[in-house]
C-alpha cells in the first residue's frame, strides 16, 4: 500500500511527538505560528540624550553655518550643511562658486589623509635647532590672510633666520607688475563684467582667473535683454570664450600684438594698428567705445597687463584697482629656493622639491608625504583662517569640526613655532559669520595711469612657430586637486577629457604632423588610444598624449600643468621610448616629437 | 527502505517547514517589533517623570523639551541640562531624581527606555507634520493627562494611511500644534489643506512618501 506524504507526516511523526496528546500536522503549524506570537521580542530601544547639548545640534536635523573656503589663497564665500554635526554640502553665498570647495569635501573624509601620529612638539622643537643653527626657508602657499601676515613678522622678528618664499605654479605677479608698470604703484583689479556693455575677453578662462566664475555669473546676468556683448581672443579654448559673440583665436604672441593693436586703435599708444585683423579690430573699437572692458588672464606679459589697464583706462571701464591681496607675490621661483635650501620646511601645494642632502626638511601637507617631517595641514573646514576674495573683500571663515587627522592649519603652526595660542573668533568675525556678510569690504585705491607708457613698456611675448602654454587644468587646476577623485572625473569643457590631461593642439598642426588621420580613423573606431608626443620646451620635457581641438589658432598648444609642470613628477619621460623619427618643425622654444602611439 | 523513507521524509517536511517559519518570521516584521503594537502599556523609565505634571499641571511646551520637533525627524528628548535648570532650585533634594543629579554631576547618560519605535523601513520626519498643521495630540494622544507615557494608538501602516488619505479632518491651525486640547474643526480643515499646500492623497499615499 503507498502512503501519501500527509498521511506519513500526520500519522508518523506528530503522534507521539507532544505530551499534551496527538497533534495533527496542521494543528503543529498553528501551535507554531500560536507560539511566534507569544515570543514576540520587547524591542525597548533606548533614548540616550546629552547630559550638556551642544549649543547648535539639532538631532538628526541639518543645519547651516556660513564660513569661507580659500582656493589657491582666495577666499570662496561659502554656506556649509552640517548634518548630525558633519558637513555635507556646500551652496555659494555669492552667485557663484568654483567646483573646487564642494569636491574638496572628499579631501576632508578621505581616509588616505591618515597617516603616523604627529609629533608637533618635536617638530617645533626640531625647527626651532633649525633656526638656531642657520638660515631656514619657509616656503608657503598663496595666503591672503592678515592674520597669517601678522604671524610671519612677529616670527621673522623671534627668528632672524626664518627666510618666507612663497610658491604658486599659477602666479598672479604679472598683473601686479603690470599695474606697476601702468601706475607706478603695485595693485589688484576688481573688474565689474555686469556694468559693461562690451567685454573682450582676452585668453582668459572660468578657473584660471581667481573671480572667473563671478565673472561668468556676471556676464550670464546680462545675456538677456538689453545684452551685453562678449568678444573674446584667445590662444585656447574655454567656457568663458564660448560665451563670446566674437571669437578671434590667435596663438599667444600674436594676441600681445593685437592688444598693442588695439591700445594703438584707441589711442592709448601713438601709432596705427599694423592690421585690422578681417575687420575685427574696427568693429570690437566702435564697440568697445560703447562701455566697454578688457578682461585679460593673468598669464599675459606684464607689458600686456600693463597696456590692458592703460585701455580700462582709457574706456573708463569698471574696474576699481585695490591693494595686492597677497602681501608678497607667490610665483614658481620659489620652488627652485626650496631645491637649493639647506634647511626647508614646505607648506606650499604642488610637486615636492627634492629633500635629499638636506639638513632640516619638513612637509606640512594635507596628505602624509615621504619626507623626515611629514605634518598633517588641516583642512579648511577643520581649522579656518579669515582671507580675501579676488574683489579685495576680507572673509570670516570659522572651523565646523575638530581635525580629524590632528591638522593644524598654517596659523596655528606658526603660532605653535612661536609657543603662543591663536585667538578666539572676536565678537566682530562672530557677528560676521551670523549674518554671511564679509568682515571688510574692498578699499579701492585712487590711481590714475601714468603717462608715457610706450616709453617704459617691457617687450611682449617673443613670437615662435609653436608656441606652448602651460595652464592650470579646469579640474585639478594646477595639480593639488589630483589625488580628488570627484574632480578627476568630472569631464574637461569642450575637450570632455576625464582622468587624464592632454596636449591640445589645432587640427592644423596634427594634420602637418601626419597624425590627423590616424586619430580621425581611431575615433570612428572609438579606440581611445592617441599618439603620444613628446615635448620639450625650456629644457624640460614631457610625454604627452595629443588632442586635436578645432578651436585652437595654428601654433598653439596648450598643455595642463598639473602633468607637464612637474619637474620630477610622474610623467617624467626618461623611460626607453623609441627615439623620435622624425622632428617636427622645430622653434627655439618648443619642440614636439612623435614618440609612439598610447598603449 | 521504510525506516530510511522516513528519516527522509522528516528531515523534507522538517526542512520545508523551517524555511517556512523563517519566511512567516521575515516577512511578520517580529524582528523589528512589528507585531509589538503596545498599545495602551505604560513604559517603565528609569526616572518617574510625569507628563502629566509638566505638561498637563505646570503647562510647560512640549518644544521646552522635545525642542528639534519643528526642525528634525526625531523630536529628540531633553538633555540632563534642560531638567537642571528647574531642579536645580525645585526640589533639589528629592529622591525620585537621584539618577538626573547623578548624570549631572558625573557626566552619565540617562537611559530612558523609548515610548514610540517605528520600524526601520519607515521614513518619518516631525518637521513637516508640525509645520502643515498636525498636532501632536493626533498621534501621541493626550500626552499631559498621561502620568506615565503610553502609546495610545497603534502606529501601523494603516493608521498612517488613514490620515494621509484624507488629511482634512485631522488638521488644525499652527499655532494651535502644541495645543493638546484642542478638537480638529474638518470644516476648517479643508480651508487649512488649501492654506498650508498639504499634497494631494495620491501623493500622500505614494509608496516613497514613507518607505525611502
Amino acid at each position: 500500500m503507498r502512503r501519501g506524504p500527509q498521511e506519513a507526516l500526520e500519522r508518523a511523526l506528530f503522534r507521539e511527538e507532544f505530551p499534551f496528546g496527538p497533534v495533527t500536522r496542521r494543528g503543529f503549524l498553528a501551535l507554531g505560528l500560536v507560539s511566534l506570537a507569544a515570543c514576540t521580542p520587547v524591542v525597548r530601544r533606548k533614548g540616550v540624550p546629552y547630559v550638556r547639548q551642544p549649543e547648535g545640534v539639532v538631532e538628526g536635523g541639518r543645519r547651516e553655518f556660513f564660513t569661507a573656503l580659500p582656493h589657491a589663497g582666495f577666499a570662496e564665500p561659502v554656506r556649509v550643511r552640517t548634518y548630525q554635526g558633519r558637513p555635507l554640502f556646500l551652496v555659494p553665498q555669492g552667485e557663484a562658486m568654483g567646483p573646487y570647495p564642494l569636491a574638496g569635501l572628499y579631501s576632508l573624509y578621505d581616509p588616505a589623509r591618515k597617516g603616523k601620529a604627529p609629533d608637533w612638539e618635536g617638530f617645533y622643537a626640531a625647527w626651532r635647532r633649525a633656526l638656531a643653527q642657520g638660515e631656514t626657508l619657509f616656503v608657503l602657499p598663496r595666503t591672503t590672510s592678515p592674520r597669517l601676515e601678522a604671524l610671519l613678522q612677529r616670527a621673522q622678528a623671534r627668528y632672524p633666520n626664518l627666510r618666507v618664499a612663497r610658491f604658486e605654479a599659477w602666479s598672479l605677479e604679472n598683473v601686479y607688475r603690470g599695474a606697476e608698470l601702468a601706475f607706478g604703484q603695485r595693485a589688484w583689479p576688481v573688474y565689474s563684467p555686469e556694468k559693461a556693455e562690451t567685454v573682450l575677453l582676452l585668453d582668459v578662462d572660468l578657473h584660471e582667473h581667481p573671480a572667473g566664475y563671478g565673472w561668468w555669473a556676471a556676464l550670464s546676468q546680462r545675456r538677456l535683454p538689453p545684452m551685453n556683448r562678449i568678444y573674446a581672443v584667445e590662444s585656447g579654448a574655454g567656457l568663458l570664450g564660448a560665451m563670446a559673440d566674437h571669437r578671434l583665436a590667435l596663438k599667444p604672441s600674436a594676441l600681445e600684438t593685437f592688444l598693442l593693436d588695439l591700445a594703438k586703435a584707441l589711442g592709448v599708444l601713438p601709432g596705427s594698428p599694423a592690421s585690422d585683423y578681417g575687420g575685427f579690430l574696427p568693429a570690437l573699437v566702435e564697440d568697445l567705445e560703447r562701455g566697454g572692458l578688457l578682461l585679460p588672464g593673468v598669464h599675459l606679459t606684464p607689458a600686456a597687463q600693463a597696456l590692458a589697464m592703460a585701455v580700462n583706462a582709457r574706456l573708463r571701464a569698471p574696474v576699481a584697482y585695490v591693494p595686492p591681496p597677497e602681501a608678497e607675490p607667490a610665483t614658481p621661483r620659489a620652488f627652485l629656493e626650496a631645491e637649493a635650501a639647506s634647511r626647508l620646511v614646505w607648506a606650499a601645494e604642488g610637486p615636492l622639491p627634492g629633500l635629499e642632502g638636506k639638513a632640516f626638511a619638513a612637509v606640512l601637507s594635507l596628505y602624509p608625504k615621504a619626507a623626515p617631517y611629514s605634518l598633517p595641514l588641516a583642512h579648511p573646514l577643520e581649522a579656518a583662517s579669515p582671507a580675501r576674495d579676488a574683489w579685495g573683500r576680507l572673509w570670516p571663515a570659522q572651523a565646523l569640526l575638530k581635525p580629524l587627522y590632528s591638522g593644524k592649519s598654517l596659523e596655528e603652526v606658526l603660532a605653535g613655532l612661536l609657543g603662543e595660542g591663536l585667538p578666539g573668533l572676536t565678537a566682530e568675525e562672530r557677528r560676521a559669520l551670523a549674518e554671511g556678510r564679509p568682515l571688510e569690504e574692498a578699499k579701492p585705491l585712487a590711481l590714475e595711469p601714468l603717462p608715457g607708457l610706450e616709453g617704459r613698456l617691457s617687450p611682449l611675448r617673443r613670437e615662435a612657430s609653436l608656441e606652448l602654454t602651460l595652464r592650470p587644468d579646469a579640474r585639478l587646476f594646477d595639480g593639488r586637486y589630483r589625488e580628488n577623485p570627484y574632480l578627476q572625473e568630472l569631464p574637461r569643457p569642450l575637450s570632455l577629457l576625464v582622468w587624464d590631461g592632454a596636449l591640445l593642439a589645432g587640427e592644423r598642426e596634427a594634420e602637418a604632423w601626419g597624425l590627423l588621420e590616424g586619430i580621425r580613423a581611431r575615433e570612428r573606431r572609438a579606440d581611445p588610444r592617441r599618439p603620444l608626443l613628446r615635448v620639450r620646451a625650456s629644457g624640460r620635457e614631457a610625454l604627452l598624449p595629443l588632442w586635436p581641438l578645432p578651436l585652437l589658432p595654428e601654433g598653439s598648444l596648450v598643455a595642463p600643468s598639473p602633468t607637464s609642470s612637474t619637474p620630477k613628477g610622474r610623467s617624467s619621460p626618461r623611460r626607453s621610448c623609441p627615439r623620435a623619427a622624425t622632428t617636427l618643425s622645430s622653434p627655439p622654444s618648443t619642440t614636439v616629437t612623435w614618440a609612439r602611439w598610447r598603449r | 527502505m521504510r525506516r530510511r523513507n522516513r528519516w527522509l521524509k522528516t528531515l523534507f517536511w522538517g526542512s520545508v517547514l523551517g524555511v517556512f517559519l523563517a519566511l512567516v518570521l521575515v516577512f511578520s516584521g517580529v524582528a523589528v517589533g512589528a507585531l509589538e503594537q503596545r498599545e495602551g502599556r505604560p513604559v517603565p523609565q528609569p526616572v518617574p517623570f510625569s507628563h502629566a505634571f509638566h505638561a498637563g499641571g505646570l503647562g510647560l511646551s512640549c518644544r521646552y523639551c522635545h525642542s528639534a520637533v519643528e526642525y528634525a525627524p526625531y523630536a529628540g528628548l531633553p538633555p540632563t541640562e534642560t531638567c537642571m535648570t528647574c531642579h536645580l532650585y525645585v526640589k533639589p533634594d528629592s529622591p525620585n531624581l537621584a539618577l538626573v543629579r547623578e548624570s549631572w554631576e558625573k557626566g552619565e547618560l540617562l537611559r530612558w527606555n523609548r515610548v514610540v519605535n517605528l520600524p526601520d523601513f519607515v521614513y518619518f520626519h516631525h518637521a513637516p507634520h508640525v509645520a502643515k498643521g498636525v498636532g501632536c495630540a493626533e498621534c501621541h494622544g493626550r500626552v499631559d493627562q498621561m502620568p506615565v507615557v503610553y502609546q495610545p494608538k497603534a502606529f501601523t501602516m494603516k493608521f498612517c494611511l488613514d490620515c494621509h488619505r484624507n488629511p482634512a479632518p485631522r488638521l488644525r491651525p499652527r499655532e494651535q500644534v502644541f495645543n493638546m486640547a484642542y478638537v480638529p474643526d474638518p470644516e476648517l480643515g479643508r480651508e487649512l489643506l488649501q492654506l498650508y499646500h498639504v499634497r494631494p492623497p495620491e501623493e500622500l499615499t505614494s509608496c516613497n512618501t514613507c518607505h525611502r
